[in-house]
Order: C-alpha cells, then sequence, then structure tokens
C-alpha cells in the first residue's frame, strides 16, 4: 500500500488521501471512488496474504471499504486514511479468520494444503515467453505456499510491515501486540518464509 | 570472537538502524568473521519483494467489477421517487384500491401529473469513453460490443444511452445498474435498452435499466432509427 506513497512514518499530516477524504465527509460521495481505485488492489492483496484465498479476499476487500465509507465520519485524521483502511483490513480478516476456525497460532508444521497455489492464480504476462512464464508461476506458487505454512500471527506482522511498510508502532498498534513482539515476529516471519522457500527448492531439486 | 545468540538478538536493531556506532562495529565484526551468521541476516532481511513476488500485482478483473459495483450501490442509494413507491411490484402489498386508482387517474388524462419529468429513453447501451468516438464516425451503437464496455477506460467513464446520434450519460446509480446488466449478459453487441429516470443537466438519474435481448437478424425495433425520440423525449 505503501509502495506508491510515503511510508506512515511520514505522519498523518502529510496525507495525500486527507483532501479527498475531507470531501467525502462534508458529503460529496463520488469522491469515494479515487480512494477505492487508489487501494483496491493494495486491499486485495493484503488480504490475500492473509486468508490465502481468492474469495475470502474478495469479500474482506468490499468489507473493508463499505465499512470504511460508513464509518469515515469518525476518521479524525489522527493516523493516515492508508492505515485506517488497512485496520478496518486486518479486523475483517481475524473476524473471518476465527469465524472460519482458523487458529490464529496454529502449527507451524501444518499447511492448509487445500489453500496451497490458490494466491498465485493469476494471468501470465504474455510478454514474455513460455519458458520466463513458467518459471515465474513455478516461483509464485511456491512463495504463496511457503506463506500460507507460517502461523497467522506471524504472517499478519509481515504482511504489514513488509508488504505494506507500515511502521512498528503502527503494526503494534492495529495487532494490539507491543513493538518488542512485532520486531521479534517480523524477524521470526522473515526466516521462517525464507527457510520454507529453500526447503521447497531442495525438496523440488529432489524429485526433479 | 563473541557467542553467535547475542549478536543476533541484535539483528533487528541493526536492520532497522536502531545500533549505536560501537555496537554496529562489534556486529559487523562478528559477521565478517561468522558465515553462519552471514547466512541468518541474510534470512532476516525484509521480505516486501519476495512476498510481492507471491502475489498477483492487482485484484482480478471480475472482483474489481463487483467490488465498483457494490459500493456504486451502496454509495448512491437513496429512496425511490414517491410515485414509484407505490408502483406494483416494489412492495408486494400493492392495494387493489391503489391499482383502480391509478387506473382511474391514468384514464382521466392525470396519470401524466405524477409522470412529469420523467423519462423512458430506448438506444444502446455505450460507455462515455466510446460514444463520440461513434457519433464523430456516425457509427451505430449497436456495433459497441459488451469486452469493450467492460474495459477499464470505459467503466471509468461511466456509461449513457446512445440513441439517432445523441449520448445521454447515466448518473452514477446508472452506471452501477448498467455495469451489472454487462456482467449478466450473454449478448456480445447490440446491447439494446429501455432505461427510465430523470434527466438533469444532461445527466439522466436512472431509475430502472433494461437490457434487452438480442433482436432477430433483420429486426430494427431498437437501432437508432428505430428507436424512440429519446433525445425529444428527454426535453
Amino acid at each position: 500500500m505503501s509502495s506508491s506513497h510515503p511510508t506512515a512514518a511520514a505522519g498523518a499530516s502529510a496525507d495525500p488521501d486527507l483532501s479527498l477524504v475531507r470531501l467525502v465527509q462534508a458529503g460529496d460521495r463520488d469522491a469515494f471512488q479515487p480512494l477505492v481505485r487508489r487501494y483496491e488492489h493494495a486491499i486485495y492483496r493484503m488480504a490475500l496474504a492473509i486468508m490465502r484465498n481468492d474469495a475470502d479476499a474478495e469479500e474482506i476487500t468490499q468489507e473493508t471499504f463499505l465499512r470504511a465509507y460508513q464509518h469515515l465520519r469518525q476518521f479524525r485524521g489522527e493516523s493516515r486514511f492508508s492505515t485506517w483502511l488497512t485496520q478496518i483490513a486486518i479486523n475483517a480478516a481475524r473476524m473471518r479468520l476465527r469465524k472460519s476456525h482458523a487458529a490464529m497460532w496454529e502449527s507451524l508444521d501444518e499447511p492448509r494444503a487445500q489453500d496451497e497455489g490458490q494466491m498465485a492464480r493469476e494471468a501470465v504476462d504474455t510478454h514474455d515467453t513460455p519458458e520466463q512464464n513458467l518459471a515465474r508461476e513455478e516461483q509464485r506458487q511456491r512463495i504463496a505456499l511457503a506463506l500460507s505454512g507460517l502461523p497467522a500471527g506471524y504472517r499478519l506482522v509481515l504482511v504489514l510491515r513488509d508488504l505494506q511498510e507500515l511502521s512498528t508502532h503502527d503494526t503494534a498498534r492495529i495487532l494490539k501486540l507491543s513493538d518488542a513482539n512485532v520486531k521479534t515476529r517480523l524477524l521470526r516471519a522473515r526466516q521462517m518464509l525464507r527457510q520454507r522457500l529453500t526447503r521447497l527448492a531442495t525438496a523440488e531439486r529432489g524429485i526433479g | 570472537m563473541m557467542d553467535c545468540q547475542p549478536i543476533r538478538e541484535y539483528f533487528c536493531a541493526l536492520l532497522e538502524g536502531e545500533l549505536d556506532a560501537a555496537a554496529q562495529a562489534a556486529v559487523l565484526e562478528h559477521l565478517r568473521l561468522c558465515p553462519e551468521c552471514r547466512a541468518c541476516l541474510e534470512e532476516c532481511k525484509p521480505a516486501g519483494e519476495l512476498l510481492r513476488q507471491g502475489l498477483p500485482e492487482s485484484m482480478p478483473e471480475p472482483a474489481s467489477s463487483r467490488l465498483e459495483q457494490r459500493l456504486a450501490l451502496q454509495l448512491h442509494t437513496r429512496p425511490a421517487p414517491a410515485w414509484q413507491r407505490f408502483l406494483p411490484g416494489r412492495t408486494g402489498l400493492f392495494p387493489a384500491w391503489a391499482l383502480a386508482a391509478l387506473l382511474l387517474l391514468a384514464g382521466s388524462g392525470l396519470w401524466l401529473h405524477f409522470q412529469s419529468g420523467s423519462v423512458t429513453l430506448r438506444g444502446w447501451l455505450v460507455d462515455a469513453h466510446c460514444a463520440p468516438k461513434l457519433i464523430a464516425q456516425g457509427i451505430s451503437g449497436a456495433v459497441h460490443t459488451r469486452a469493450c464496455a467492460l474495459r477499464a477506460e470505459c467503466r471509468q467513464a461511466g456509461y449513457g444511452v446512445l440513441s439517432k446520434g445523441q449520448f445521454v450519460r447515466f448518473d452514477a446509480h446508472g452506471n452501477a445498474i448498467a455495469l451489472n446488466a454487462l456482467l449478466h449478459t450473454r449478448a456480445k453487441d447490440h446491447l439494446r435498452i429501455v432505461v427510465s429516470g430523470r434527466r438533469r443537466n444532461h445527466v439522466l438519474h436512472v431509475a430502472r435499466l433494461k437490457l434487452m435481448a438480442q433482436p432477430a437478424e433483420g429486426d430494427t425495433a431498437g437501432t437508432d432509427s428505430g428507436a424512440t425520440s429519446a433525445a425529444a423525449a428527454a426535453r
């Protein structure tokens, strides 16, 4: 989410969305559409990384923007709009994880086999050769599989810090953790992700 | 050389740039001599790029359209006009006496009073991106395809009805209904519609829109030449 904008550390005062948000708050409903277009893909990607399936990711994206619109009057500009939106999406995702009995702290060694590869489904770039497309697709599937194997509590930290590029403090606030806990989990999550990727690559070479 | 474990506890601070000069020098010195810790630090580095490689760059097109449609309906849902709330089929509770009264009113010509300001237009469903080109080249809206209408730039431009070389844009609610109709139709082109609503400032505030079945070959009803005088009715 922050890839196209400065990170949250820049503070809410430099929030590039604030003028549009104020317009919506003043009753200009059409001003909400540009905000949706700006963030729909980032929210969807984040939801997909957390939920590990397309349908849930789409539902969460819809819920996020509907709730954001309904509660926009409550947005005071104390954080960036993008951070506020992320918080809504995370709450929706956590609610859904609880409802689906997906434990937040499931075992490190229990990847959900039925979800494997779902995140990686995407049309390949037709400008590349078939070999390049295949290699990219295989890498996507490996990363998706490795990510889906992380415990949800670690995955959430990893997604907020490294994908959404939120600050440690904002991540801690959204997940109701201490800053130190976020830092510990982040390092562990990165390690687990890379170790899983290495194991997957080794296993593939063994099969090949 | 220091033990590895105490050094690794500084990795987070090192990556965040939070170590003071002395501590940083000690950690870097250890890393220079210890390949295991160098490998461990590599694993701890930010993984944003890696995550992005495992995820689609954007939301798939059908999901994006559904989001837009649901939001448009939410953002622009407004109470129906008073006269419309009493129409049969809206509530399922339309009383017989009211129907009789309406029939009497219609018979006496007073019905027109209730419909004043509302228009019904017939023509082709076209987006605002393509409509000017079709008009400029004198091409019928019948050739405009569903696939084109669902392209991002066409969706973002919004929709309207094209008839007799004249294009009337829809409001956001109408755009949402039109998009919904496009998503659910099997027709590839000949997107003939009947749309009703109120016209204000060159925009049709859509109350109802119906995408008609594709006409049989030779059927001229609903073509530009056969369309009802949409523009005249709108005036």
